[in-house]
């Protein structure tokens, strides 16, 4: 039993992504089912998610149709799988500004949000630069910037610059600067609450897609592979994977992907009847499990 | 529909130009959020501003010669208010009285909401660019095939 209970919740899927973006390689090599999913933690007294997910209203249709997201739910009903309402969460915690892990930004009305300075930064510089150079933009919603500078008129969004021990008891962020995107930052959750942690997991953002980023496909020859997918560099997401598996002692597992389709089979879970997931990784003290 | 249509005509000679006010406001609504996350004590980066006047000056400039059918002016009319509201969050992020922003982000929301019934007016103008969205890079094959098959 650990001091936070963590749940992986998808929110919607891409049935056919290909791999070769989830995983830096031969083009052409077929494709994989990428599921939309944030992370809910609780307790502490507090309720976090681990990225917003993105709401699908108005480009939301315009999404699904043109890229193939489909079966999205909206967070009141996936948190209530977890008996959570979006306007209990206190806690918004972004890994990265794409639209998929940003785009709930006004979902969750009494929520604070912490991203890296370092991303706000690098977004604003990259949105100055001429059409070309949109690659590096990403999906760049209108609505998801002001929805920012909204909530940090409010009060309610503080940039985090570089690492930051124990933002929550037991909760640290760290930035991954240059690599899936220019601020991108993974959590650690530590639910033992030791400083050394032995019971530590993280939550990677797009740092990682798969499990296969830290394992390569050969189980007789590991490696780490980098995801396809990068205004950094491969380098730089190389080394933040080895600092990932450091910090969990080696134990893969523990550094959780969550466009990662098998995670459903590595840890306890159950399917709803919308057709999504709900993983369980931790489950605290006091806490009933929500898939069992 | 071929280009001779005045609607297709005005579709094409619109798009950019929704395009560049698109961008003005995502510039404006970038300069304003870093300088509230900067605080009132840091150095104010005026690079996205710069950025955001050019794109305003080529819309107006391209909006003053559209040539506008009877039935795209609800769409036009929104065009129009957007440039109205983005030259004037333009004027208050250069302005030397509205230090904390309240002018700056009224402005920026009353853009974003003709931008909003623009895409809504008309198919195509979304408000988003979902071409480089890291979910999409299939699609963006297949926009290549497209583009250069043949």
């Amino acid at each position: 039993m650990g001091k936070y209970s963590i749940w992986v919740l998808d929110y919607a899927a891409v049935n056919k992504f290909p791999q070769s973006v989830m995983l830096y390689g031969p083009q052409y090599v077929g494709v994989r089912n990428l599921p939309y999913a944030y992370v809910l933690i609780k307790g502490q007294e507090q309720v976090i998610l681990v990225d917003t997910g993105y709401d699908h209203k108005e480009y939301g249709k315009y999404l699904a149709e043109l890229y193939g997201v489909s079966n999205w739910h909206p967070a009141s009903e996936v948190l209530a799988e977890c008996g959570v309402k979006p306007a209990d969460v206190t806690t918004v915690l972004i890994t990265h500004a794409h639209f998929d892990h940003m785009g709930g930004l006004d979902l969750f009305p009494n929520a604070k949000f912490y991203i890296q300075k370092r991303e706000i930064d690098k977004w604003v510089w990259a949105l100055t630069l001429g059409p070309e150079f949109r690659f590096l933009v990403g999906a760049a919603d209108p609505a998801d910037i002001v929805k920012a500078t909204r909530l940090a008129r409010e009060g309610r969004m503080i940039a985090v610059d570089g690492d930051l021990e124990d933002v929550l008891p037991g909760i640290d962020l760290h930035l991954a600067a240059d690599t899936h995107t220019y601020g991108s930052m993974y959590v650690t959750v530590r639910n033992d609450g030791a400083r050394e942690s032995a019971d530590a997991f993280i939550l990677a953002g797009d740092l990682i897609y798969t499990y296969d980023n830290l394992t390569g496909l050969d189980s007789n020859d590991p490696q780490l592979v980098p995801i396809g997918l990068a205004v950094g560099s491969q380098s730089n997401l190389l080394f933040t994977s080895a600092d990932m598996l450091k910090a969990v002692g080696g134990d893969h597992k523990r550094v959780i992907p969550v466009h990662e389709d098998r995670l459903k089979s590595v840890f306890p879970s159950r399917a709803t009847k919308a057709g999504l997931h709900v993983v369980e990784l931790a489950l605290a003290d006091g806490e009933t499990s929500r898939v069992a | 529909m071929s280009l001779a249509d005045p609607l297709a005509r005005y579709m094409c000679e619109a798009e950019p130009l929704h395009d560049f006010l698109r961008r003005g406001l995502i510039q404006l609504s970038g300069f304003l959020l870093k300088r509230t996350i900067a605080g009132p004590r840091a150095i104010v980066d005026y690079e996205p501003v710069e950025a955001a006047g050019q794109r305003i000056r080529e819309a107006a400039e391209g909006l003053g010669s559209l040539r506008t059918p009877m039935w795209a002016a609800h769409h036009q009319r929104h065009m129009g208010a957007a440039l109205v509201a983005l030259e004037s969050a333009l004027a208050a992020a250069l302005s030397t009285t509205d230090r904390n922003g309240d002018t700056l982000f009224h402005f920026i929301e009353e853009a974003e909401r003709h931008l909003r019934a623009v895409g809504r007016a008309t198919p195509g103008f979304e408000a988003v660019d979902f071409r480089q969205a890291c979910c999409a890079t299939h699609a963006g094959v297949a926009g290549f095939e497209a583009r250069f098959a043949g």
